[in-house]
Parts: C-alpha cells; sequence; structure tokens
C-alpha cells in the first residue's frame, strides 16, 4: 500500500468524527487532528481503532501519542504496515 | 489552576463489549479498568474517569508544552461517588465529578483548596456553544467584580486552544476553562 492510498483510506476513517465536514477540504499532511479539525480526544480513540481494524495493524501507546497531525498518522501507519 | 470537562452521554452510543475492551486497553491503567470493569455501570464510570483525565490534562497543557495525547499518563484515584485524583508526571491534581443521567462533569484543579465557580448550560443548535461559555463566563465575571459606577471590561482570547482572561491589556490571575460536547457547554473560574 503505497502513501497516497494510506492518505485516502486515513481521512475516511477520520471523516466521520470531523464535526464540521468543510474543515476536511483543506487537509494537508500538516493539519492537526484535534486543534484543526476540531476533533475531540475520544474520537481520536476511535480514529486509532478504526485504523488498526482497516489497516490490520497494532498501534501502541508511543505511536497513538504522536498522532497528532494527519502527517504524523500517515507516517505511523505506514511504518507499522511495512514492519508486519 | 482549573481544568472542566463536560460529557454528553446522549452524544456517544454504547460501545459494543469487545470496542469497550480495546477503548478501555487504550485509555486506562491496569487500576483504572480493575475499577471501571468492577462496577455496577462500567461504561458510565469510564466516562467520569474520562472526564477526570481531560480536566486535569487542561491544567497540564496550560502550563507545560506537552505535544502528545496520552491518556494513560493521566491516572485517575476514585475516593468516592464525587471526589478523586489524577495523578500524572506533571503533577497530581485534585477532581470533582458531577453526574447527571445525561451527563458526567468533572472538574480539576491544582490546588485542592482552590474556590471556584462552574456553571452547565444546555446550548441550542443554532448557538455556538464555545461563544455561549464565554458569554455566560463574561456576564458572572462583571456580576461578581463590577459595580453599577465601575464596569470592568473583561475579554477572554485564545492562546492556541487556551482560554484566557484579560481586562484591557493586562492578563487576568483568575484562571478558567470551558468545555462543550453535544448538547452541554459548561465553564469553571478559579480565583487565585
Amino acid at each position: 500500500m503505497d502513501k497516497n492510498e494510506i492518505k485516502e483510506k486515513l481521512k475516511s476513517i477520520i471523516s466521520p468524527y470531523v464535526p464540521q465536514k468543510e474543515l476536511l477540504e483543506t487537509i494537508t499532511e500538516e493539519t492537526e487532528l484535534m486543534k484543526d479539525l476540531k476533533i475531540n480526544s475520544q474520537h481520536l480513540v476511535d480514529i486509532i481503532l478504526d485504523a488498526e481494524d482497516v489497516f490490520d495493524i497494532e498501534i501502541d501507546d508511543d505511536s497513538a501519542e504522536k498522532m497528532l497531525t494527519v502527517g504524523a498518522a500517515i507516517e505511523i501507519v505506514e511504518k507499522l504496515i511495512h514492519s508486519k | 489552576m482549573i481544568g472542566i470537562d463536560v460529557v454528553d452521554l446522549t452524544s456517544f452510543s454504547v460501545y459494543e463489549e469487545a470496542r469497550f475492551f480495546r477503548v478501555l486497553h487504550k485509555t486506562c491503567t491496569q487500576i483504572e479498568k480493575q475499577f471501571i470493569l468492577g462496577s455496577k455501570t462500567p461504561q458510565l464510570e469510564y466516562w467520569r474517569l474520562w472526564t477526570m483525565k481531560e480536566s486535569a490534562y487542561k491544567i497540564v497543557s496550560k502550563s507545560n508544552r506537552i505535544d502528545q495525547f496520552s491518556p494513560k499518563k493521566l491516572e485517575t484515584e476514585v475516593l468516592n461517588e464525587s471526589e478523586g485524583w489524577v495523578h500524572s508526571p506533571w503533577g497530581s491534581f485534585y477532581s470533582k465529578s458531577f453526574k447527571n443521567p445525561n451527563y458526567w462533569l468533572s472538574i480539576s484543579s491544582s490546588d485542592k483548596d482552590c474556590i471556584y465557580d462552574f456553571k452547565i448550560e444546555i446550548c441550542d443548535q443554532r448557538s455556538n456553544p464555545s461563544l455561549m461559555a464565554r458569554n455566560s463566563l463574561l456576564a458572572r465575571l462583571r456580576e461578581k467584580f463590577s459595580s453599577e459606577k465601575d464596569q470592568i471590561a473583561f475579554e477572554i482570547r485564545y492562546q492556541g486552544s487556551i482560554p484566557k482572561l484579560y481586562q484591557g491589556v493586562k492578563r487576568e490571575k483568575t484562571d478558567l476553562s470551558i468545555s462543550h460536547h453535544g448538547i452541554y457547554t459548561a465553564w469553571a473560574l478559579c480565583y487565585l
């Protein structure tokens, strides 16, 4: 799975938890999940669980605590997929 | 310093059992998991602990530059139905929780004897919950500190996601925290 595919799948995972859908239109790798997309912290947990299911990976605590931007999430998922 | 967090229980659907265990695994320490799973209403207790963690996290994020999401580093200790502590590498915070059939509200403070005001209100769909909390909070400040002759102009400005209180150009020592979730909006003011 390449980076673009991961990015698109992650956007689909994130989307239901973004309260203002128009915020999704300007998403970049620097976009912060909580500050920019207004995702609440409990939904960050949901995103981590959904990403584990979709990519068939396990996101450990150290990785989860760094998943604050779209770019960081892509990087972590990419690394975990390739280390399977 | 003070932190407040509200969770609208009607905004979350009940987790399926398998999903709930995974949520606990991601967010709670072993001691917390034992407490939650040993209770009569595990999912309800989970939300109490979550609001305790979140309210304490708001204090931590005011005084420390933390750039991480790590709910397990904020470990709750429940003393009774309303009181508890949140222990973390950044300090321990005294916490009071308020239960309603539709929400959990927790307020944490860095000083157990801190005197504070708080208010929780229902926000209708047309209102901006953040603006509503700010207006309600400013009204309370005016009520407390201004006389008819001496109207004090308070203002709340945000530094990142942290609300701070100003009187003119000077930053007030009174600490505040705002939370909104679902139909609820809440604020807390701590008089230093």
